[in-house]
């Protein structure tokens, strides 16, 4: 276990260097920079001015260059860089900060979903083909269809026009004191509901799935007809190994909790990573992109390693070597 | 497995909720009365940045200014506020040749502007505003290792210096002739920014002016949470008339339709101009929100569309002066923008000092246009589109930037117009970086291209029309005459108005250029943009300026009727 875990560091290593090469090629492979945008609104900008911005941000250095300068910020000198965009702040302190918010609103609205999805998919696949599965499926499938931006819209709508019980987005009552834990749930309540109602269909669709995959088999005929009430034989015997392929997909999505929902974040205002990164790459904000992708890669990565080595611990057939 | 789930869900619970005990809120108190003395500003965009030497985004001018746009936390010498008029601020008197503080040696073409500052005008700690902190200003823009993007006024100023025991007085000497010398000058708070520049002058802008200025505007910066929101409290130290409001808050609302819905939440007292559409804006004009009014302000934000006549179709005048009468624009004006813009006769606005009243004006009328095409070779095909001698079809090329509703549907509505005479446009836009870095800068559009230029009220056409700045590989792309316009009295008429002193001689001057220019129709005339502006019906002193200025230039003026 333990050199099968060192090989993947290793091996997840060489594939975050390769990723930050590609990176790197693709971002400078965008046509258009903005600084020259912003002077080509300039009336008096002249051929030396251009030159000068040029070399200052060594926007004609070769790509091999260019790669070079920044391996060595990063790894020589221990240096993140700062924004070309968002108010020239560093970059470690941005993403840290819109990181942060974006845990907050993906951990709830994630925690929700699993809490209200997993007993719903459960009830479905147990009561297969029942009222109860169709209005499920249903429900799943219009989740699943609805865009977020609509979704999203309607609810602001709903809940902060017309009836006026939830702020219109944000992060906090501005200006006003004592904004702390219920204002922030307040802020959190209708982007947490709309990223939910996609998560909560998706989730139901995986743990049904699983979960009727489980109780066909021939373990859960055997626990029955050992006279074992039919409680015991979902909970213990069904759920258990039903359980197994939710987790590898918790594990792989924990990323998402630090990636953000763009759409949603933008609709609710809310200051998270999926805004940043879509900002970092319109802008060529290319100090900031490379450090955000670089690290959600990496965190893709190691949940990829987690994934398997919990497949390992939840289920004693598989063995890692 | 239902207990550890359970946990699970239990912690990410409790780490949200930690999460939320640190809030950095902000730290003003808010009472029932408190409530009339703060304004909530929607504003699309965040600021990029704070610093004047450095900030790009019109968002940073609406929220802070700079020292040559006055705004809440910046004042310049001078400003020009919604009637377009410059006026003292900062300084005592604005130079000019009659008070004796600007003289000019048109022999030598130097000149000397004199500045005396307000004994009483400081920064937000206390220390005066002195003429350290323009000669400081001035060096860092000259800096080659700053990237500064546009230091071309400094390089016309030969020596800067200081006079007076307080250094209250500015001596600015000038290596050329400049017409717009009493516009101001930058200035930072030097006694902080010296050391910061002083430790790497190549990373000074990274300095923390950006993030936190230190103000001599009225307000200062209380708040700044990125990506949600800014506010500014009263500057205690403003040495300026006196502020009416306690604190404004810009909310930062990345999508329209959010901003349209915190308006109707009563989230909000005003939209910026960095705000909603103008598609929007007409539509809450005519289902207004209650308690709320729409602002439609004449702006210099020319759209246009320029022909590249280096084409041989295009570069034609008889087909430019054909496809400008076959252009109905009192439709495009009258039916799409509800009679809100503003039709363009000529590239200045009709506000600016050198307008032309009595220029030609290009009406919409289909017969001459056909004429026209007809005597420039172009005669109408078996489809309907016209064919020259050899069989070519008149297919034109329009690009624009690509997402850009209003412009796209400008587009199809050209598309409509010109197919009546029998010109068939082809539709091509690109995303607005390419669009502009690429495509624009290198001239590479092949008939058409619709954008806009800002002009500002002391606009010329040196850089628009002029020879020399037509973009070339040999020049690295720089200049604006994108169109490629060779003109020789106009050339020569552009390149005197800059250095001409006598204003009436501009104006003489800039009235015959406008004449040529509109016969020879280098670029298609639309319209200019009206900037629009949503603001609640009892705040008072709402003056947006429609030009380069935001629209917090005046807010210590702002107040809520009671």
């Amino acid at each position: 276990m333990k050199s099968y875990v060192l090989r993947r560091v290793l091996q997840a290593v060489v594939v975050l260097f390769l990723f930050s090469v590609a990176l790197r090629a693709l971002l400078d492979a965008m046509p258009g920079d903005p600084t020259l945008m912003a002077m080509f609104n300039r009336p008096n900008i002249k051929a030396e001015d251009i030159a000068r911005i040029e070399r200052l941000y060594g926007t004609r250095d070769p790509f091999p260059v260019k790669y070079a300068k920044w391996m060595t910020m990063v790894f020589v000198k221990g240096e993140m860089g700062v924004s070309r965009s968002e108010g020239g702040r560093p970059v470690s302190e941005l993403i840290l900060e819109y990181s942060w918010n974006s845990l907050q609103l993906m951990s709830l609205a994630f925690a929700l979903s699993l809490a209200i999805a997993i007993p719903i998919g459960i009830l479905a696949a147990v009561r297969q083909h029942s009222v109860v599965d169709y209005a499920t499926g249903f429900f799943s499938f219009l989740g699943i269809s609805i865009p977020s931006f609509w979704l999203g819209l309607m609810a602001i709508y709903l809940f902060a026009v017309w009836l006026q019980w939830l702020p219109p987005g944000g992060m906090t009552t501005i200006g006003a004191e004592g904004g702390g834990v219920s204002d922030r749930l307040h802020h959190l309540l209708l982007p947490v509901l709309v990223l939910s109602v996609q998560t909560i269909a998706v989730w139901i669709r995986y743990t049904r799935a699983s979960m009727l995959e489980v109780i066909h088999e021939d373990y859960v005929r055997t626990a029955r007809a050992k006279g074992l009430g039919e409680g015991q034989v979902y909970g213990k015997h069904a759920l258990r190994n039903a359980l197994i392929p939710i987790v590898t997909l918790l594990a792989l999505s924990i990323p998402e909790l630090f990636s953000g929902a763009l759409i949603t974040e933008t609709l609710f205002s809310w200051p998270g990573m999926g805004r940043l990164l879509y900002r970092s790459v319109i802008n060529k904000d290319h100090m900031v992109a490379m450090i955000a992708f670089l690290i959600l890669a990496a965190l893709t990565l190691v949940c990829n390693l987690l994934a398997d080595v919990l497949y390992a611990v939840v289920d004693p057939r598989v063995r890692l070597s | 497995m239902r207990a550890p789930t359970q946990r699970l869900i239990l912690a990410l619970l409790v780490l949200v909720l930690s999460a939320c005990g640190d809030d950095s809120g902000p730290t003003a108190p808010a009472d029932a009365t408190a409530e009339r003395r703060t304004i909530t500003i929607g504003i699309q965009q965040e600021p990029d940045n704070l610093h004047p030497l450095f900030q790009e985004m019109s968002a940073s001018i609406e929220v802070g200014g700079d020292t040559l746009r006055s705004g809440p936390l910046s004042a310049g010498l001078t400003v020009r506020g919604a009637d377009w008029v410059l006026r003292p601020w900062m300084a005592v008197e604005i130079p000019s040749v009659a008070n004796g503080q600007w003289r000019v040696d048109l022999e030598k073409k130097t000149m000397i502007t004199t500045w005396h500052i307000k004994p009483e005008a400081c920064w937000e700690d206390g220390t005066p505003v002195t003429a350290k902190d323009f000669i400081f200003a001035w060096k860092v823009k000259m800096d080659p290792n700053v990237p500064v993007v546009d230091n071309s006024m400094e390089k016309r100023i030969a020596s800067m210096r200081g006079e007076g025991a307080d250094q209250k007085t500015l001596v600015v000497e000038w290596n050329a002739l400049y017409a717009t010398a009493d516009e101001g000058l930058v200035c930072l708070p030097s006694h902080v920014e010296q050391k910061v520049y002083d430790q790497d002058p190549g990373k000074y802008k990274e300095s923390p002016h950006g993030r936190k200025p230190l103000s001599n505007g009225p307000f200062r910066l209380a708040e700044w949470a990125p990506g949600s929101h800014v506010v500014l409290e009263r500057n205690p130290k403003w040495w300026g008339p006196s502020v009416q409001l306690d604190r404004i808050i810009f909310k930062i609302i990345g999508d329209t339709n959010t901003m349209l819905a915190n308006l109707q939440a009563g989230q909000l007292d005003a939209i910026s101009p960095v705000g909603i559409s103008f598609d929007q804006a007409l539509e809450l004009d005519k289902n207004p929100v209650a308690g709320f009014r729409v602002v439609f302000t004449p702006g210099l934000v020319w759209e246009h569309v320029d022909f590249n006549l280096d084409n041989k179709i295009v570069g034609d005048k008889r087909v430019r002066q054909a496809l400008q009468y076959a252009t109905d624009r009192d439709k495009i004006v009258g039916e799409y923008f509800g009679g809100r813009q503003e039709a363009a006769h000529s590239w200045l606005p009709p506000k600016h000092y050198a307008h032309h009243p009595d220029l030609k004006k290009y009406g919409y009328d289909p017969k001459k246009a056909a004429a026209l095409l007809a005597e420039a070779g172009w005669k109408r095909g078996a489809d309907g589109t016209c064919v020259n001698d050899q069989g070519e079809r008149l297919t034109l090329t329009i690009m624009s930037t690509a997402g850009n509703k209003v412009r796209e549907n400008i587009e199809q509505i050209l598309q409509a117009q010109w197919k009546r005479v029998g010109v068939e446009l082809v539709i091509q836009n690109q995303e607005a970086n390419v669009f502009f870095g690429v495509t624009m800068r290198e001239r590479k559009f092949p008939h058409l291209a619709m954008y806009a230029w800002s002009m500002s009220p002391t606009s010329d056409g040196e850089n628009l029309w002029t020879i020399e700045n037509i973009p070339s590989a040999a020049s690295n792309w720089v200049g604006q005459n994108t169109p490629g316009w060779r003109h020789a009295e106009a050339n020569e008429l552009d390149h005197r108005v800059p250095t001409t002193m006598d204003k009436d001689e501009r104006i003489r001057l800039l009235r015959r250029e406008q004449e040529i220019w509109v016969e020879e129709l280098p670029t298609l005339l639309l319209y200019f943009r009206t900037e629009t502006t949503v603001v609640r019906n009892e705040l008072q002193g709402w003056q947006p300026t429609g030009t380069d200025v935001g629209v917090s230039w005046n807010c210590h003026e702002w107040h809520f009727a009671k």
